[in-house]
């Protein structure tokens, strides 16, 4: 991965094309493996490693500004682009450009440690989403999320004893501190309460506005007509529509999967 | 990858670690660093006392050998299934998955100093048994620490795609335990049977820290040394190979 500027695009993703291998799908566990091995000795070191496609030949690209919603059902490979992005998997083949500080999330209720204390557990989550900051910007910024997530006393409590709701307010609250050159946010709307999510809602559209360039993961064709500018929709493997027409993106997909989906 | 905003994530993690685990309850603490000594005790009094294993300075020796393969083994059975139950984590967010193994590590390499040195420095002041020697024991911790690093990363990415390699590991670590001379002194392995001796690396290291404190020789210290650096690069040579050609496997059977 390499950093660009903003003369160029921001993110280019060229020629992606990422597999899995199925081979551990058959041997789970060393012991299989062990007797695998035993039985055919030659053929387990010969045999060919089948791998499954998850991505093929995908190219895009966006420039500052731009709000990338990314369509598809589940499995469509829609989260390993996003890691892909996130330099948490290395494609095949293909080349990918991205920002330096690229943030990305894919749940919306995380904790690094349950025993230790929300404000704790919000300071060891800043430390992986803002590693670039000095750390006394690091506990401002982190004091600003935890009074942002009304959470008050229960702070200086461990994270155990919270509920899903209070997690989600928490980890949103952290993950929306700041703004970077490219956020990633795959399906991290749902889970807290109705007024929470109204708050959030608001700091994290103003986030998105701040933001070089947003991609946006969900299955809420409402938040992409509203957030985004752009569209991709992925189908086997495949990038099937890239453009600025949602509603004809959102019409491709249901004609592929029928009125039913969202 | 290991820039300061690396070491930071590690430091930050390790020191949160041990809060936490010592929050849980006071007696926590107190059990870490109680449990190799009494096993400690327990060994010394069985071996010396009852076995009546003649050597001078025994618990010296043992001492030596011990700490280190509890340090070892420790590290082993709590940071291979790291990953594994960390996976909410790292599916969650972009976190090296680095940061975990090696704060788990140097959470268990901080409880193997305390608990050393509480039961060194009284061993060393009643038996004066002691020498200039202790100044190559920094070294010798340098390079169980990267040892064990390693080969607790290496087997934590091999528990993702088989998830019974922690209780493989914990079975062989229970066979090594008998076949590495922690309380008996190598010399008493038949000369035809050395050979297999010298290919157990933990052999190595525990010889080159119990060096700093029993032996008090240089003779075979840079034979010790250039062995364990062989293991050392082996294991990180096997390690990356295995992150860069598995990386996609790994998150996706996380």
């Amino acid at each position: 991965m390499t950093s660009t500027t903003y003369s160029e695009p921001l993110v280019k993703v060229e020629n992606l094309h990422v597999s899995y291998e199925q081979d551990h799908y058959q041997k789970a566990s060393l012991r299989d493996l062990f007797i695998k091995t035993i039985k055919s000795p030659i053929q387990s070191f010969l045999a060919k490693r089948s791998s499954h496609i998850v991505l093929d030949n995908i190219s895009f690209s966006l420039n500052k500004g731009d709000r990338l919603g990314i369509i598809g059902r589940n499995g469509a490979g829609k989260t390993t682009l996003c890691r892909c992005l996130a330099n948490m998997l290395t494609p095949k083949y293909g080349t990918i450009k991205v920002p330096d500080r690229t943030r990305a999330i894919f749940s919306n209720a995380n904790s690094v440690d349950p025993f230790l204390t929300g404000r704790e557990n919000a300071l060891l989550l800043g430390n992986y989403l803002y590693p670039w900051l000095k750390f006394k910007e690091l506990e401002a910024i982190i004091n600003e999320a935890c009074d942002f997530s009304g959470l008050g006393a229960a702070l200086e409590t461990p994270i155990y004893t919270y509920s899903l709701g209070m997690q989600t307010r928490l980890f949103l609250s952290v993950v929306t501190s700041i703004p970077c050159d490219l956020m990633i946010l795959d399906e991290v709307y749902d889970g807290a309460d109705e007024y929470f999510k109204e708050l959030a809602q608001e700091r994290i559209t103003n986030l998105i506005e701040q933001s070089g360039a947003v991609i946006l993961v969900s299955h809420n064709s409402e938040l992409f007509k509203k957030v985004c500018n752009k569209v991709i929709l992925l189908e086997g493997q495949k990038l099937i529509y890239e453009g600025q027409d949602i509603d004809h993106a959102l019409a491709l997909y249901r004609s592929f999967h029928g009125q039913n989906a969202q | 990858m290991l820039d300061s905003q690396f070491t930071r994530q590690v430091y930050l993690q390790t020191i949160y670690k041990i809060r936490s685990r010592y929050r849980k309850t006071w007696t926590g603490f107190l059990w870490v660093i109680l449990n190799p000594i009494i096993l400690y005790s327990v060994q010394s009094f069985i071996f010396q006392l009852v076995l009546k294993i003649e050597m001078p300075h025994y618990t010296i020796f043992l001492l030596g050998g011990l700490l280190p393969w509890i340090f070892i083994n420790s590290s082993l059975d709590m940071g291979i299934p790291i990953l594994t139950s960390s996976s909410h984590l790292l599916k969650g967010l972009p976190i090296n998955p680095l940061v975990l193994i090696l704060s788990q590590v140097t959470d268990n390499f901080f409880n193997f100093l305390v608990t050393f040195f509480i039961i060194l420095i009284p061993v060393l002041t009643f038996s004066e048994h002691w020498s200039l020697h202790i100044l190559t024991m920094p070294f010798s911790l340098i390079l169980i620490y990267i040892f064990t690093a390693l080969i607790t990363t290496y087997l934590s990415f091999l528990n993702v795609p088989y998830r019974d390699t922690k209780f493989v590991v914990s079975f062989i670590m229970s066979i090594m335990y008998f076949l590495t001379p922690i309380f008996y002194p190598p010399e008493i392995i038949p000369e035809n049977l050395q050979f297999f001796l010298h290919l157990n690396p933990i052999f190595h290291l525990i010889e080159l820290f119990r060096g700093a404190i029993y032996q008090h020789s240089f003779s075979k210290l840079g034979y010790h040394v250039f062995v364990s650096l062989i293991y050392i690069s082996m294991l990180a040579a096997l390690t990356y190979r295995y992150w860069r050609s598995k990386k996609n496997d790994i998150y996706h059977l996380l």
